[in-house]
């Protein structure tokens, strides 16, 4: 077995009164899916915020290829690999669609690519690959906030792509999507896990969790109640109610 | 239950749409039957948000006219759609990022003109269909969870009491039982207060238990209106997706 590219251990940050996330420990693999799954609230996004440097950890550590990335600043975690998207998105909304992808470019590992005009004409390209890849090269003048919800979903992952990271963290990316564009969505995921990315997945569609997670951490209350193999998670009872209620057909 | 006989929520008459030159919905007539749920269905990208927009004056049609409650308003603006009973869930909640919840909450009402010892009433009513809010009260909504804000989204929604509600996709960034808790007791408003809903739902499972009828849409008309049953059948629906 690989080792696990990103290791956090003990990950806790509370608000207040609020322990929105306690004592985290989580893995992610190269070219392997681990969806984070729980109620509203579990600290989910907030894990993602203290591994990408948005907000400080109170405690425990997160180690990016044996090395610690605690305390550093967003852009220094995303150069060194390690990509996200946000629930609501945070697109540049007044620029075109094809600027986001390229401002995605600036900063991100490619930061470290050598300069110069060669290095442009590789982000331009990589610009224009995403495009295709997420469908979006007809809309790639279009300002962010004239497309409709789900062109701004792949925008989004439009932007991951052309960031060449090889750690992605995805928040509920395919909230809202209809069965087609979900059907895209998941060859951009299957693509990326056959390239060896190593991908964490908020997602509340379990559905869409089923088809593409090979591990689920179930988080309540900002704790890893269960890890595994997604079928043993959702067949777990006590997981169920506190994730469904009672609803007979729910595991 | 039959909807003929009722006075209409809201009419739809002929609408076209688009921004920019793109033509987004073409010639597009519905009627919302008061009392009535109905479940609007369809692609991404076939018109459904751009459609619930122009019901609720946020973007303006080329064409076509509104009627709420057997009436067309001088201004269909979102101010006197307020006043006239509607309210709109938008995609992606839109909360205030730096007034608390409770912020929210007055600000929904003083717009609405509830006098002020109703207020509190009204609240309470709202947060026993969504008891999780009362652990964030006094924050500000841009420190909230997503599947919180949307919360706090419909709350803001059903203060106003509204006499029709448009909901757009408000399973949102929901955990699956929240969404489920939630959706029984607003299709309970419509029994004990009459309300009318237009929904946009992708969980159609979920959606259709509580419709009366469901209007499919693709490229931005409406090819199909029938009840639940008519689109439960998996194929049918796979074609409409
Ligand atoms: N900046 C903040 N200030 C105060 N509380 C916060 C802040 N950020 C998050 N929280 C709280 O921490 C808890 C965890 O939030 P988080 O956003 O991580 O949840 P989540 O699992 O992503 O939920 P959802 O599924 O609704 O998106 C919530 O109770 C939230 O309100
Ligand atoms: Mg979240």
């Amino acid at each position: 077995m690989t080792a696990p590219l990103l290791i956090c251990e003990g990950l806790s940050r509370s608000f207040g009164g609020v322990k929105a996330v306690a004592g985290v420990s989580l893995s992610l693999t190269a070219g392997m899916v681990t969806a984070l799954v729980g109620p509203n609230g579990a600290g989910k996004t907030t894990c993602f915020n203290l591994i990408t440097g948005n907000l400080r950890a109170d405690a425990g550590k997160a180690m990016l290829r044996g090395q610690s990335i605690m305390g550093l600043k967003p852009h220094q975690v995303a150069r060194q690999g390690v990509a996200r998207s946000f629930q609501d998105l945070r697109l540049f909304t007044h620029m075109s669609v094809r600027d986001n992808v390229l401002a995605a470019t600036e900063t991100s590992a490619w930061f470290w690519q050598p300069g110069g005009a060669a290095a442009r004409r590789a982000r331009e390209a990589a610009t224009e690959e995403a495009l295709a890849r997420t469908g979006l090269t007809a809309l790639a003048e279009a300002r962010a906030m004239d497309l409709a919800y789900a062109e701004r979903k792949f925008l989004s992952m439009a932007r991951i792509l052309a960031a060449r990271a090889d750690i992605w963290l995805l928040d509920e990316p395919a909230s809202g999507l209809d069965l087609s564009s979900r059907r895209r969505f998941g060859e951009l995921l299957k693509e990326a896990r056959r390239q060896g990315v190593a991908i964490c997945l908020i997602e509340h569609n379990l559905d869409v969790v089923t088809e593409l997670a090979d591990r689920i951490a179930f988080l309540d209350q900002g704790k890893v109640l269960a890890e595994g193999e997604p079928e043993a998670i959702l067949r777990d009872p006590k997981l169920a109610a506190i994730y469904f209620g009672d609803r007979e057909d729910a595991a | 239950m039959s909807q003929a006989q009722q006075r209409p929520a809201l009419e739809a008459i002929g609408i076209s749409a688009g921004y920019g030159g793109r033509a987004v919905l073409e010639n597009i007539s519905l009627t919302l039957g008061e009392g009535e749920i109905v479940t609007l269905v369809g692609h991404n990208g076939a018109g459904k948000s751009t459609l619930m927009r122009v019901l609720f004056g946020l973007h303006r049609p080329d064409a076509g006219r509104i009627r709420v409650f057997g009436q067309e308003l001088p201004n269909h603006s979102p101010a006197a759609l307020g006043a006239a009973g509607l309210a709109l869930v938008p995609e992606g909640r839109g909360v205030f990022p730096d007034l608390t919840v409770d912020e929210i909450f007055g600000l929904a009402l003083w717009a609405a003109a509830v006098p002020k010892q109703e207020r509190a009433e009204r609240i309470e009513e709202v947060l026993t269909l969504l008891p999780r809010i009362r652990d964030f009260r006094t924050r500000r909504a841009g420190t909230l969870s997503g599947g919180q804000q949307q919360m706090v989204s419909i709350a803001r929604a059903l203060l106003t009491r509204p006499r029709a509600l448009l909901l757009d996709e408000p399973s949102i960034g929901l955990a699956p039982k929240l969404f489920q808790d939630l959706l029984a007791p607003i299709a309970a408003l419509r029994d004990s207060r009459g309300i009318a809903i237009l929904l946009v739902e992708q969980n159609v499972r979920e959606a259709f238990a509580i419709s009366d009828r469901v209007l499919a849409m693709k490229s931005g008309a409406i090819i199909e209106e029938g009840p639940p049953s008519a689109f439960s059948d998996h194929a049918r629906l796979m074609e409409l997706f």
